[in-house]
């Protein structure tokens, strides 16, 4: 129920937002945008000797923003944006990890408040997002359990070892574990360049962090982890209603 | 001015990237708790269950109903208590009568419970109206096996070798140590038997009208041995199935099914000829993988009864997969599946076993009388 809620709050805001500037002339202004996504869980593995590592993958978008006046703006960004976990075993055991390339598409709405000079200005903006789980690739390496290499040893025992077997496939979703509803809050901080007064190019830093796990809870006791995701955006907005 | 802002934030940018990528959440060595209490012994034991049992996805058994009834069965019980520990055995042995994994076994390290042992999966079998013991073939097929066959044991597994009709060869092995006692630097007599049987596979004198593999009451042993054996009979990979592991804590963190197949030894000649493996209720585990191995051979065949259904594959290597055996520090051992299997078929057979090619049920009758029907079958399918 409370994440239902959260859903609506993006609207909420974008409309509250919208009432109390009306007065200002605003203006509209669409691009595209593209990134590097950074994403880790925030919980440990669980299992002996092994972490979560960061992992990349990337980002596409089409910004959309509505200029309430000088400083201040409201940005939705639908787009693609890939969340992946990345695990490796440690120590002893290294040679067995896992990278899943999770793909959300995604609608952050996000407010802005932006300053500086003609020709550069700097912003932060912050909101919330709902996003949805569409797909998934599972790739890793796990010692092949039935594929060993016996070494005689010269007292006459042997030393085996397991040949690593790699793997790379689409993902099932499991609908028992897998929660692909996914809401969160974000927030970042960028520099826009005015290249002339209808296109701005940016560059954007951004994090958001997921308010929900992307397990469902199934088992007790569950870690049930959630996404944190660090995103270094690249885009281009085109103002809409100036043709200069 | 302007400028310095614009370069302040394009550090802090770089500087918010760099420290992100440089957080690692790690989980290290495995916590080795003493166990001081039963309500301790509990909780280790059902969280490593929890982690550790591979067959979650297919398992009915509903491990947080199992957590909700005995956490205050076992709180009620003193570990001072022997009437107590002796309690506590059959609440465990409640717990996991419905595993269905056929390697599941617990040993108790606790000094007063050594004597006690828990095994779902014979428990199981044993209420079927069709068990029986493990039964030795052995006197009846040496009577069929031609003279100057031979025969060895070391202290892990005793093979023999010979033929039948002087046109079938045959090899059986009670365990799978096979590697192991073939690269010993002393000699032994399974050595022996593992030279000729390999010599005869490999340059047979006149061509056999087939192999037999004697498989019955194997119960399993080292996984060397699946390559090592098999891998004389083909000169290609061979697939059999495949293999899913865990990949994290959650009961359902697994890896993709993953081919499993057999890679042939170097210079293998492989076998033209049928093959056919004898195996019964009592053969398992690596026992099993082997049957499963044969029928994908081109001429391969398996008679006998149903194999006991310990497929998924077991390493002894606690820590090598996130799935399998743990220990309870002085208290129990408990042995399980490090990953799951499927045949080629895409079919789940742990418990219920591999299902013979011609089944030939055991008949006591028959054994009384020195008959061996299972044998007699193959050597029949072979004339």
């Amino acid at each position: 129920m409370k994440i239902v809620n959260r859903q609506f709050l993006p609207i909420l805001l974008a409309a509250l937002a919208t009432g109390c500037c009306s007065t200002l002339q605003a203006q509209f202004s669409e691009g595209i945008s593209a990134g590097y996504t950074l994403n880790q869980p925030d919980k440990d593995p669980g299992m002996a000797w092994s972490q979560h590592l960061p992992s990349g993958g990337f980002a596409i978008g089409i910004p959309v923003q509505y200029d309430l006046g000088k400083h201040l703006a409201l940005r939705a960004e639908p787009g693609l944006f890939q969340k992946n976990v990345s695990m490796e075993r440690t120590h002893d055991y290294s040679g067995t990890w896992e990278k899943k390339y999770n793909n959300y598409i995604q609608l952050p709405v996000m407010v802005q408040y932006r300053t500086g000079a003609r020709k550069f200005s700097g912003f932060i903006q912050a909101g919330l997002y709902a996003g949805y789980w569409i797909s998934s690739r599972q790739e890793g390496a796990v010692p092949d359990i039935y594929d060993l290499i016996d070494q005689p040893n010269p007292d006459g025992t042997t030393t085996s070892y397991f040949r690593i077997k790699q793997y790379n496939t689409k993902y099932s979703f499991n609908d028992v574990k897998d929660q692909r509803f996914d809401a969160g809050a974000l927030a970042g901080i960028g520099l826009n360049y005015h290249y002339n007064p209808r296109f701005t190019f940016y560059l954007e830093l951004r994090y958001s962090q997921s308010f929900n796990s992307f397990e469902k809870k199934y088992m007790t006791p569950q870690q049930r982890p959630v996404h944190q995701t660090g995103a270094t955006m690249l885009g281009c907005m085109m103002n809409l209603f100036n043709r200069k | 001015m302007k400028l310095h802002n614009r370069y302040r934030i394009v550090i802090c940018l770089i500087l918010l990237v760099a420290g992100w990528q440089s957080c690692r959440k790690e989980t290290g060595a495995p916590e080795d708790k003493p166990l001081n209490n039963f309500s301790e012994v509990f909780e280790q034991f059902w969280a490593r269950m929890n982690n550790r049992y591979v067959f979650w996805n297919e398992d009915k058994t509903d491990w947080d109903a199992k957590y909700k009834q005995y956490k205050p069965l076992f709180e009620a019980l003193d570990i001072n208590k022997k009437a107590d520990l002796q309690k506590s055995v059959q609440y465990f042995r409640e717990m996991t009568a419905d595993l269905v994994d056929g390697h599941y076994y617990i040993s108790f390290t606790q000094p007063l419970l050594r004597d006690s042992s828990i095994y779902p999966s014979l428990a199981r079998k044993k209420q079927s109206p069709y068990y029986h013991g493990p039964v030795n073939y052995s006197v009846m097929v040496r009577n069929h096996l031609d003279p100057g066959f031979l025969s060895g044991a070391d202290g892990k597994t005793a093979a023999v070798s010979g033929t039948i009709n002087n046109n079938i060869l045959y090899f059986s092995c009670s365990n799978f140590f096979l590697y192991e006692a073939y690269h010993a630097t002393g000699n032994n007599n399974v050595k022996n038997v593992l030279r000729y049987f390999f010599n005869m596979l490999e340059e047979p004198a006149t061509p056999y009208k087939g192999i037999i593999l004697d498989l019955r009451g194997n119960g399993g042993g080292d996984i060397s041995d699946l390559n090592f054996l098999m891998g004389r009979f083909t000169t290609y990979y061979l697939p059999f199935g495949s293999t899913r592991y865990k990949t994290g804590a959650g009961r359902l963190d697994y890896s993709p099914w993953i081919d499993s197949h057999i890679t042939p030894v170097k210079d293998s000649k492989g076998v033209n000829a049928p093959v056919i493996v004898l195996a019964d209720n009592f053969s398992a585990s690596l026992a099993e993988s082997v049957t499963m191995v044969v029928k994908q051979l081109p001429n391969g065949k398996f008679i006998g009864e149903p194999t006991w259904g310990a497929n998924g594959p077991y390493a002894s290597n606690e820590l090598l997969y996130n799935a399998g055996p743990f220990e309870l520090k002085n208290f129990m051992k408990v042995q399980t599946s490090s990953a799951a299997f499927k045949n080629i078929n895409g079919e789940f057979t742990e418990s219920v076993g591999i299902t013979p090619d011609l089944f030939v049920p055991f008949d006591m009758t028959a054994y009384q009388r020195g008959k061996d029907l299972i044998l007699e079958a193959a050597i029949g399918l072979l004339k």
